[in-house]
């Protein structure tokens, strides 16, 4: 590349193919170990890298959704989750008459302390990602040209298409469209918004396709990758560690459902 | 004497065979390194001409046609339109539909990666043409960030980066303010420096006037004419009929040469002006 | 006059549409959620990329977009799991791509609600054990979520609280989908209505 790229934290600097492991390696672990300590860490330290990469104006939908999650989820499962044997088991606590049973807990912590762990970490990771170097890595692991086009093209639709949006609903409140008030008045508000966006959008679509189309993307010379992808030593190592996590949590799970092993890590029943 | 580089004979086209005929039976033979400037008013089928001599119509987007268009030697009939765009390289109206990458370097070494080039090969490509479109600054830019003029300067680098022979460039400042517009001419007129040959469709007969050897005068799909351009912009009459102005110089020296001679050709571009005026103001 | 013709719906241009209307259909879905959240409206809107796409260049092009985005979705809010809920948009895009395809699809009533039922009953019949393989049942819906609650404080399962709590929301939100989407196609030049709709 002939212009130098911003890269001023560590996650920056590292690879995708390097955030592509990490992924995998977290995926596998918090999905198939299922540790209390280990669900906790990972949110803890994703977290805080989070703060850290200035990633927190987009990580507060994320937290939303959290919060409406672990509500509903320990609010419902704690008292009326399917396992639940409301004659033996323990409550823990009663709230306005309401039981909360400790098996009712632990049946909404096997599926948040796995979801959310997950959540934090896989945002973290994509969007500290450069989505045109995610591109050349993924047509590096020869994946199909066309499809890694596709799906990198997507982020960038997306980015468009919302700043678009995002300026017509403030020209359509210009004219006086009402996008506050009661809940008709906002479900009014949303075609006029939505159609203009969308219908100019396919309108540019044959335009856009001829123009690739004398750009070659159609010919059928072998493509070649322009931006040059060079591992440091740190991605090396992630990715030696993130091999290992991978093959460990897979060796345990396999020991263990053989009864080799016992499931000495799995405490999140 | 340059030889032929692109020829239209006969060549007609319509989009479905219910639409009507959009170009009729379209001859002209252009020769490398000549500048044309194509004008012609709303709906005379410039930009399907354009579309249709780098083969996008019909071999790509469809339709009916009839005749031939030959670029570079080949008929496009027998290479149904394959190869062209190693010849000509097209720019488009609305320079942010023709943009995918998210950095202006990606964008102007899109095409090169679909064609295979050689990475070294197109850092050097990426270099030229970034420099030569004055848009070396801006290249780890968002393509969708930049001006309307830097988008087409960036459109037009995309395409220098191939070097083809020939670049069209269809309406491309018809959405531009003046100096954006200035810039693009400007740029122009040093890729036809460079020699090579440049047909550009543009609405603005001022700077056409200035920056083109020959003009093309299109109306209803059909070549109304196709001359060195004093020969075109003399005809006052014709172009009229067509709707199809002068520049403002021509047509005033036109209209004051029925009450004054001036001297030469009727001027077509301000400093044709000057002297001209300035002949008939001395009384020479 | 006898003329040569090319059929471009054979050509690579169709490639090349597919290429860029799955990103499109897909930002499409994503705007629409995001309008539909900045709104405050209690639905997803985030199937009118999916049904357009269906509807303009066929039902598996549309499915692969309905896929696509919530493949993208997952993988930036980070749920993984999330991802599986694609299974219910390739529903979305199937039945408005094949609705479409036999020329169903032009009137609201009654092409566009036989096909707003079709799509929100296959939503909840696919979303109910997704939700409960990912999430046991409860997601990061409220209105659902309640209803879920509800119906198992009057003695229901959890699964079949799952799938009835979804009909109404999917009615909603995948009924003003397939309006939206429809609307939106009438408001298109007719060359661009159906991009090669013929091939899938």
């Amino acid at each position: 590349m002939l212009q130098t790229r911003k890269q001023d934290t560590i996650l920056q600097k590292l690879l995708p193919s390097t955030k592509l492991w990490v992924a995998l390696a977290l995926i596998l672990a918090v999905m198939l170990i299922r540790n209390y300590a280990l669900s906790f860490i990972v949110i803890g330290i994703s977290i805080a890298l989070i703060f850290y990469e200035k990633k927190t104006d987009l990580f507060k939908l994320i937290v939303v959704t959290m919060v409406v999650m672990f509500f509903s989820m320990y609010g419902i499962h704690g008292a009326i989750a399917p396992n639940i044997d409301k004659a033996n088991d323990p409550v823990l606590f009663s709230i306005f008459g309401i039981d909360y049973y400790l098996n009712g807990f632990k049946y909404a912590s096997h599926y948040y302390l796995c979801v959310i762990p997950l959540m934090c970490s896989l945002f973290l990771l994509f969007t500290s990602m450069d989505m045109a170097d995610l591109g050349a890595t993924m047509c590096q692991m020869g994946l199909p040209y066309k499809g890694v086009f596709t799906f990198i093209d997507s982020f960038q639709v997306m980015k468009l298409l919302g700043k678009e949006m995002n300026q017509i609903r403030d020209a359509q409140r210009a004219r006086g469209l009402e996008t506050e008030g009661n809940l008709l008045a906002r479900f009014k508000a949303f075609i006029p918004i939505m159609v203009p966006v969308v219908a100019s959008s396919i309108v540019k679509v044959q335009d856009q396709a001829i123009a690739m189309d004398t750009k070659g993307f159609n010919s059928l010379n072998k493509k070649t990758i322009y931006r040059e992808l060079i591992p440091s030593a740190l991605d090396k190592l992630i990715k030696v560690i993130s091999i290992l996590v991978c093959v460990g949590t897979l060796a345990y799970v396999i020991l263990s459902k053989m009864g080799i092993i016992s499931p000495f890590m799995t405490n999140i029943i | 004497m340059s030889k032929p580089i692109i020829e239209l004979k006969n060549f007609s086209y319509r989009y479905t065979h219910d639409s009507p005929i959009v170009l009729k039976n379209i001859t002209f033979t252009i020769n490398e390194g000549d500048f044309v400037g194509i004008i012609g008013c709303n709906k005379a089928g410039k930009s399907t001409l354009c579309k249709s001599i780098v083969g996008i119509l019909p071999f790509v987007a469809g339709g009916e046609w009839d005749g031939e268009v030959i670029v570079d030697g080949k008929s496009l009939n027998e290479t149904k339109g394959e190869g062209v765009t190693d010849v000509i390289g097209i720019v488009f109206q609305d320079a942010e539909s023709q943009f995918t990458q998210s950095t202006v370097e990606d964008e102007i070494a899109f095409a090169m990666c679909n064609f295979g080039y050689d990475r070294e090969l197109m850092r050097e490509r990426v270099r030229f043409a970034a420099t030569e479109c004055d848009i070396y600054d801006l290249l780890g830019r968002s393509p969708y960030d930049l001006s309307g003029g830097q988008q087409q300067r960036l459109a037009v680098a995309c395409i220098l980066a191939l070097q083809p022979r020939v670049v069209i460039l269809d309406e491309s400042t018809s959405q531009l303010d003046p100096l954006g517009r200035d810039n693009i001419f400007k740029l122009v007129s040093k890729l036809h420096e460079m020699g090579k040959t440049v047909i550009m469709v543009d609405h603005n007969i001022e700077k056409i006037a200035d920056s083109a050897d020959k003009v093309l005068v299109l109306h209803d799909g059909e070549v109304v004419m196709f001359d060195e351009k004093h020969k075109v912009f003399s005809n006052k009459q014709l172009l009229n009929e067509h709707f199809v102005r002068l520049p403002q110089v021509a047509d005033a020296a036109i209209d004051l040469s029925k009450s004054f001679k001036g001297k030469g050709d009727i001027p077509i571009t301000l400093e044709e002006a000057e002297k001209y005026f300035g002949a008939l103001k001395r009384g020479a | 006059m006898t003329m040569k013709s090319v059929d471009s719906s054979k050509g690579r241009l169709r490639s090349t549409y597919i290429a860029i209307m799955i990103p499109l259909g897909v930002a499409i879905n994503y705007i629409g959620g995001q309008l539909a959240s900045s709104l405050s409206l209690p639905i997803y809107m985030d199937s009118i990329g999916t049904a357009i796409v269906a509807a303009i260049m066929g039902p598996w092009v549309g499915a692969a977009s309905g896929v696509l985005f919530n493949i993208i979705s997952a993988l930036v809010g980070g749920n993984i799991m999330a991802s599986l809920f694609g299974i219910c948009n390739i529903g979305t895009g199937l039945i408005v791509g094949y609705m479409a395809r036999m020329g169903k699809f032009k009137k609201l009533w009654p092409d566009v609600v036989i096909a707003s039922i079709l799509v929100a009953v296959w939503n909840a019949a696919t979303g109910a054990p997704i939700a409960m393989a990912v999430y046991g049942g409860i997601d990061g819906n409220a209105g659902t979520n309640i209803m879920i609650a509800a119906m198992q404080n009057m003695g229901r399962d959890l699964f079949s609280s799952a799938f009835l709590a979804r009909i109404p929301t999917n009615l909603l939100d995948k009924g003003i989908a397939c309006v939206v989407a429809w609307l939106i196609l009438s408001k298109l030049p007719e060359n661009m209505q159906n991009l090669n709709g013929k091939k899938a």
